[in-house]
């Protein structure tokens, strides 16, 4: 199926040969926009021909054109190409504008657009071509660290993994996920699939399709979607058809391949053989009979020989790469092909993709099929119709959840590399009789090792985990201008989403094996419908006063199915559905609905050019909240200034623009459970087959949105003729009413309550500077730095009440932690870790009294660094991303720094460890099961040293392109063909010593991002 | 112009057919999987499965599956933890602070869901029986469960000192459901005697919904039941006539009395068979309520390695068994209600009462009340009357059907007559509802430990009534914490 949809878009790659005849002649020059400097070398071409040239020295060009309904392209390396109908022109001058964010570039703010030189609420935006081609699986992934104050970080490395976007720091303890719009469409977003790894449902989405990405950060941006914008706002604009002569095609391809980025740095074989030993000496002596039948059987085992005096011969120890047999080279394929044309009336943009990524880690894959219509139809002057049509499908193989043995990613690590991995390597060793064999690999002694009688490759081999997601997104739109000025538009919408996960675990694996075979079996559909009408107004008066404003009124709800059946006893490992189950040991379904509405409005005011104006407001409405207080008006006020326009500016002719803008307001947050105003009665139980029901929430009519208020300051400068702009912002911004659950007294018959209390404040700074350093005929360079820090701050959570729990304290961060044991190293006489008691005196029984606040665990500040380079045809991205200023609780390091258990373990616990009085090391020694004596605390789950900073940067992406010369490309009647190869995570720079310093979700056995280096050819024609 | 009007209108017609649907209709969206608690309490049907919902939560594992019928043993006298253990339960044979009953939160779970029954029902509509019943069978089930907390988290009725604080102070008294954070929220501990006045007032009234009524006896708090837990109370309060009146009020009208158990099978009618033989109140277990190893009375305290049942965890002390066995040569059944296997080379007797006998694991009714407490409660009344003939009487017909019908009663004072009833009662209800606990508790005495300790040899001797561990924490996390109302027990 992938193969034929391939060969089937290579076919339309070759068939648009059309040859013309040459009869009139256009002549002209191009020049710079920027200057009025000729361009030599600008390329000119007939659209839909094969018939092209090139400027000369002095921007002149000559050219034969078929017919007056030709269309010329003219278009040259770092500027903005232009397409002019030759008519009855027989002298064609152009002039090209250079390709920087332009001012007059048009914005989406919600409901409606504005010129980015008009705004005055806080946007940041996302270039279609920053994140074109990016071989990600997911739009949020293919954003980070484009855009300022968006800090987005994978959860794992998982293709089509969850991902966290947080845009201006956390201020919620309910959820701090922003809300998705897709072409005014409200979209879910997060993990839909229930039994995948990890799993997002945007990941649906083709970002290629993506016209451009917008941010609303501060309250004036996102009043306007009042109780759902207090975590921010994303704003997705797809492409649209152009009116053109000839439709345009374009056709990339791409393929690649990728490489785990980072391994768990674990011990080899002899280390963990040495570590073994050691560890039991220092528990029970040498001489002792745990220690020597320790010995006897790890020499039975083959760990190792044992010499004349019956102690180990680490020389002798085998080594089997666990880890090596867990990862594997990944493949990544992805092919797309778009068209997009249409005449007056009627345009549309098509698009077909598919991506395949097979994954760099055993039973790991990703595939995604795409398609999108927008069609455009004007039917009158007056009236226009739209239609976004899209899907996507994607399939995602993962292996089971938790299990700790069964997922290559845990067990690879983490199993003893001194195990043998396959039969034969058993049987080389002599060890036939020690173990089992299952079907070629080696299952390990019972008992040696009590905790995995499971082979994860070869569950890998017979069990599959997949999730199949549908995502289609509609959208139909019908707009009416009732006047010059002002115009109506009505939009329905839905988001339609369907996952369908199947786990099967084989009789002839370990996790089916007792159960003679397992299969669960879910569906999940949520279905969200939107209609939208709007106002816009839009006129000037008397020259200098702007008014332009939206009235509208909106509803949404969302359907949320589930069903589940879980079926065991299968009578053969080929009938793995539902159907061939002799029983069924589990099934549930359940729905709910939730819903919300909202009138709104928007005003800008601007006179003269100079002084601008905004009021939005929203009246909003949500069924998660109490009767009492369903409704709520979120208000913003922003003012604008432009400094450029003031006559004490003139003369500053390197100053195209400089505005100062202030904006204050507020926005609200509904994330609070579904029904949680209710008080609820559940049913599911009984008393002799009576059925019963019970309690289950507490009503609390008062239940509100969590209210979000910003005060923010920013000023925007562009100079040079746009070569140079620099935005600058700082906010405050405070949240309260927080959905929190209040504990209540047991005797109360609750222990909780849902309520809005407590307030969270967070403050920074947000810098975006776009530069073009160098520009000249042959070469360009242009910079892109933006920088966020944000500091976050619990500020209450109920009176009187300073703390929840070692996560939740008044002055301190969202995401600081209280640790117990804070680490002073280890003692240098007797090698065991030694603890700072709260006088800073050395302790080896650290109290609860003596621990300390760490954190914050999301790293305060964030950014990213793109440089551009274009000499002649040959073009050069170098992307870096970069975080910091946060460190982390490695939770689940504890199994391999000083794990207790029987599993590989970092190698710097053997290579570092205290070797004996006087040896001065970080590191303890080891010790089995970790008891120190006289120590309360083991090092392994106790002590600030498994808080690391997370300080990273990473080059994550190089991109280098040749484009073809028009000359050669002419002849294939193609109008641009580019080559380039592109490397994603190419190197990290960090001390982190964690799997990713990147991942928000568990360190123990988390499949690592990808290094992937991928070729590619993208055709128009 | 016109064409400007025309939509025009329809622009304000879809406004308005938006508008009259309702904005509050739109988003006011109720769930399928729950209803409101006003619709559930509505109607009679929702009060009895709200009833059925409660009687459910009584059969859990850490209210009166493992915990009532372990966890007093443990404390007491009776049993104590295998040397081969999983960690579980551990620090309740030293009486470790903090090692004890965990029902607080469980149990006032539980009675705000009746407090909520008892506050709807009388709008509910439905049959005057059913409703009446309801009535009748959340007020003692109520009674039941503040009796428990009183019995666990104060000092008995009759021995209120030492005090907390200066005060007899009881356990917090609701009989309202929750509705919404307020000052009653945070309550104050009632006296002892208010408590016991509610439970008092609790049975009182359930016995006058519930006479005549033998619902599906003995699986629900019925007339007998109620009348058999008055005697209980009663002789808690020191009420000795009610006591008497009440006991035998039960022995005469029960449709079941003693059974003749002089060997294994017939008293194992008493233990094994769904309803036992004895039963006046009885949890009724499907197998889908089966409670996990962890928390029931089988999987903590018996042992079935080859069939993978029960963790053999909690054992019989030396001292019972010893007992026991004295009790066997006179002819008592309860000797034979014991076994003794190997594990991890200690021999170890283990109680054979709750041995998943319906075939799956942990598959056992709770007895709550059997017909042999009645006897108690009359013979020790009558005792506390200065009638000791009668009490001698009361318990030899008990004696007379557990095979020691030969066995006279040697007891010339009340003192030795009450000393020679708990024996009996010690061997009768062992792995029983922590009888020997509450008992020892309920007369004040010191709580005989008196066994060496397997590491030190230390013998830490009796407990003494005085010491605070035997007056049970109020949890500190969810109470003490979150309310700074309440009183802690002293000592803690």
């Amino acid at each position: 199926m992938k193969k034929k949809l391939l060969i089937s878009l290579l076919l339309l790659l070759v068939i648009n040969f059309t040859a013309a005849i040459a009869q009139i002649t256009v002549t002209g020059t191009v020049t710079s926009a920027e200057d009025g400097e000729p361009i030599p070398g600008a390329s000119v071409t007939v659209r839909g021909t094969t018939i092209g040239t090139v400027t000369d020295i002095e921007g002149s060009y000559s050219i034969q054109v078929p017919s007056d309904e030709s269309v010329l392209r003219f278009s040259f390396v770092g500027m903005i190409r232009k397409d002019i109908i030759v008519g009855d022109q027989r002298t064609i001058d152009v002039e090209l504008e250079s390709d920087v964010v332009g001012l007059d570039e048009v914005v989406v703010t919600g409901y409606g657009v504005q010129r980015r030189r008009d705004l005055t609420g806080s946007v940041s935006s996302v270039r279609s071509r920053d994140i074109e081609g990016m071989p990600v699986s997911s739009i949020e992934r293919a954003i980070q660290g484009r855009a300022a104050g968006v800090q987005v970080s994978a959860s794992d490395g998982v293709p089509g993994g969850d991902v966290s976007v947080i845009v201006r720091g956390m201020g919620s303890f309910a959820a701090n996920r922003p809300v998705w719009i897709v072409d005014g469409v409200e979209v879910e977003s997060g993990g839909l699939s229930r039994r995948s790894e990890s799993s997002s449902v945007l990941s649906a989405i083709d970002f290629n399709d993506i016209e451009s990405l917008e941010v609303l950060k501060d309250a004036a941006a996102t009043a306007i979607y009042g109780a759902r914008g207090a975590n921010g706002v994303i704003i997705i604009t797809t492409k649209r058809g152009e009116a053109a002569e000839k439709t345009d095609f374009n056709f990339e391809v791409q393929r690649g391949y990728s490489t785990p980025h980072r391994l768990m740095p674990v011990m080899d074989g002899p280390q963990w053989a040495q570590y073994d030993f050691e560890r039991y000496v220092n528990r029970y002596g040498l001489e002792d009979s745990r220690t020597q039948d320790r010995l006897q059987s790890g020499a039975n085992l083959g760990w190792y020989t044992l010499d004349a005096d019956g102690m180990p011969d680490f020389g002798t120890s085998p080594h089997y790469d666990w880890q090596d047999a867990a990862f594997r080279t990944g493949n990544i394929m992805e092919a797309r092909l778009t068209a997009r044309g249409g005449d007056e009336n009627t345009r549309f943009y098509a698009a077909l993709s598919h991506n395949n990524t097979q994954g760099h880690v055993i039973a790991y894959d990703f595939d995604r099929s795409n398609f999108r219509l927008n069609l455009d139809h004007d039917a009158t002057d007056r009236l226009r119709f739209d239609a976004q049509v899209s899907a996507g499908l994607t399939n995602q193989y993962t292996t089971r959840l938790g299990g700790a043995w069964s997922s290559p990613v845990r067990a690879g690590p983490g199993i003893p590399p001194i195990n043998p991995i396959y039969t034969w390597q058993a049987e080389e060793a002599g060890l036939l009789d020690t173990g089992t064999d299952f079907r070629g690999y080696w299952n390990a002694p019972r008992g040696v090792f009590g905790a995995y009688p499971s082979h994860f490759i070869n569950s890998a081999e017979l069990d599959h985990n997949i999730a199949n997601n549908l995502k289609t997104v509609l959208n139909l739109g019908a707009s009416y201008d009732l006047t010059d000025h002002l115009s109506y538009r009505f939009a329905f919408g839905v988001d339609y989403n369907h996952s369908d996960d199947e786990q099967w675990q084989s009789p002839n694996a370990s996790d089916g094996f007792a159960v003679n075979g397992r299969l669960y079996d879910y569906e999940t559909t949520i279905y969200a419908v939107q209609t939208t009408q709007t106002l816009n107004y839009n006129n000037i008066f008397r020259d200098v006063h702007s008014l332009n404003g939206v009235a509208g009124f909106e509803t949404w709800e969302r359907t949320y199915r589930s069903t589940s059946v879980i079926g065991v006893n299968f009578p053969n490992p080929h009938m793995n559905v539902i159907n061939a189950a002799a029983e069924a040991t589990s099934w549930g379904g359940t729905e709910t609905e939730r819903a919300h509405m909202g009138a709104f409005s928007r005003m800008n005011y601007t006179y003269d050019d100079r002084y601008m104006l905004t009021l939005t407001g929203r009246y909003d409405a949500s069924s998660r909240f109490g009767a009492r207080n369903r409704w709520g008006f979120f208000p913003a006020v922003a003012l604008g200034w432009r400094m450029s326009s003031e006559p004490f500016m003139a003369g500053r002719d390197n100053i195209d623009n400089l505005m100062v803008r202030l904006s204050y307001g507020t926005s609200g947050s509904d994330a609070a459970g579904t029904y949680a105003a209710l008080g609820l009665w559940s049913g599911g139980t009984q008393y002799r087959g009576d059925v019963g029901i019970y309690p289950t929430q507490l009503p609390n009519e008062y239940l509100t949105w969590e209210q979000s208020t910003t005060l923010n300051l920013s000023t925007s400068l562009t100079a040079y003729r746009g070569r140079l702009n620099v935005d600058l912002e700082v906010f405050r911004r405070w949240q309260n009413q927080l959905l929190l659950d209040r504990p209540l007294p047991l005797s109360s018959g609750w222990s909780e309550i849902t309520e809005n209390i407590g307030e969270i404040m967070n403050e920074g700074l947000e810098l975006s500077l776009n530069t073009v350093n160098i520009q000249n005929n042959n070469f360009r360079w242009s910079t892109s730095l933006n920088f966020a820090y944000t500091d976050s701050e619990i500020l209450e959570l109920l009176p009187g009440v300073d703390w929840f729990s070692a996560r939740r304290h008044v002055g301190r961060a969202v995401q600081d932690r209280y640790m117990q044991g804070v680490w002073a190293g280890v003692n240098p006489a007797d090698g065991r870790p030694m603890y700072y008691d709260k006088n800073n005196n050395i302790t080896y029984q650290p109290t609860f009294e003596d621990g300390r606040w760490f954190g914050p665990e999301v790293p305060p500040w964030y950014g990213g660094l793109t440089n551009e380079f274009q000499v002649g045809n040959f073009g050069a991205s170098i992307f870096f991303q970069y975080s910091g200023g946060g460190s982390r609780y490695l939770s689940d390091a504890r199994f391999w720094y000083f794990g207790t258990g029987d599993r590989n373990q970092f190698s710097r616990v053997i290579t570092d460890r205290w070797e004996g009085p006087g040896h001065i090391t970080a590191t303890p020694k080891p010790v089995l099961g970790n008891v120190y004596p006289g120590s309360v605390r083991t090092p392994n789950t106790y002590g600030t040293h498994m808080f690391e900073r997370t300080d990273y940067i990473r080059l994550k992406d190089v991109t280098v392109s040749y484009t073809l010369p028009i000359s050669v490309i002419q002849r294939f009647g193609m109008d641009n063909v580019r080559i380039f190869a592109r490397g994603t995570n190419l190197y990290t720079w960090t001390d982190y010593n964690g799997a990713d310093p990147e991942f928000t979700g568990t360190d123990f056995g988390t499949y690592p991002q990808g290094t992937s280096i991928t070729l590619g050819i993208n055709t128009s024609f | 112009m016109r064409k400007y009007n025309l939509i025009l209108s329809i622009l304000f017609m879809t406004g308005l057919l938006i508008g009259a649907s309702s904005c509050e209709d739109f988003v006011e969206r109720y769930p399928r999987a729950s209803m409101a608690a006003e619709l559930a309490m509505a109607d009679i049907e929702g009060i009895e499965a709200t009833l059925s919902g409660t009687y459910n939560r009584l059969q859990a594992g850490e209210y009166n599956h493992r915990e009532m019928n372990l966890v007093g043993e443990l404390l007491s006298d009776q049993m104590e933890i295998a040397q081969t253990n999983a960690g579980r339960l551990v620090a309740h044979p030293t009486n470790q602070e903090g090692a004890g009953f965990g029902i607080w939160g469980r149990a006032y779970n539980d009675i705000n869901r009746l407090n909520s029954i008892l506050y709807y029902i009388d709008d509910v509509e439905g049959e005057q029986s059913r409703i009446e019943r309801a009535k009748g069978e959340a007020h003692a089930m109520r009674g039941h469960i503040y009796f428990d907390l009183l019995k666990i988290y104060a000092r008995p009725y009759l021995h209120q000192a030492p005090l907390v604080q200066g005060q007899p102070l009881g356990v917090i008294v609701k009989t309202l459901p929750f509705l919404g954070v307020d000052e009653t929220t945070f309550a104050e501990r009632g006296t002892i005697e208010e408590g016991y006045q509610l439970v008092l007032d609790d049975f009182t009234t359930a016995l006058g919904y519930l006479e005549g009524n033998d619902r599906q006896y003995p699986f629900y708090f019925t007339e007998l039941s109620v009348k058999a837990l008055l005697a209980r109370l009663h002789l808690f309060m020191g009420n000795w006539q009610d006591a008497i009146d009440y006991a035998e009020d039960v022995i005469a009208e029960a449709p079941n009395g003693l059974v003749d158990a002089d060997d294994r099978d017939s008293y194992l009618t008493v233990f094994a068979d769904a309803p036992g033989a004895e039963s006046i109140f009885e949890l009724a277990f499907t197998s889908a309520d089966r409670p996990g190893m962890n928390t029931s009375v089988a999987g903590m305290a018996s042992y079935f390695p080859e069939v993978g049942q029960g963790y053999g965890d909690v054992i019989l002390r030396q001292d019972l068994v010893q007992l026991l066995d004295e009790y066997g040569e006179m002819g008592h059944p309860a000797a034979k209600m014991y076994y003794v296997r190997e594990k991890g080379g200690q021999m170890c007797p283990f109680q054979d009462k709750y041995s998943s006998y319906r075939g799956e694991a942990n598959w056992d009714d709770i007895k709550m009340i059997r017909m042999p407490e009645m006897y108690f409660i009359a013979a020790e009344a009558y005792a506390e009357l200065g009638l000791l003939d009668d009490a001698k009487e009361k318990l030899q017909i008990l004696r007379n059907h557990r095979g020691m019908g030969d066995v006279e009663i040697d007891a010339g004072t009340k003192e030795d007559f009450i000393e020679l009833l708990m024996t009996d009662k010690r061997v009768e209800y062992f792995s029983e509802m922590s009888h020997r606990w509450f008992d020892l508790r309920r007369r004040g005495m010191d709580i005989p430990k008196g066994i060496p300790d397997v590491d030190s040899g230390a013998d830490d001797g009796p407990i003494s009534f005085e010491d605070y561990r035997v007056v049970e924490r109020i949890p500190v996390t969810g109470e003490v914490e979150a309310n700074e109302n309440v009183i802690q027990n002293p000592g803690y």
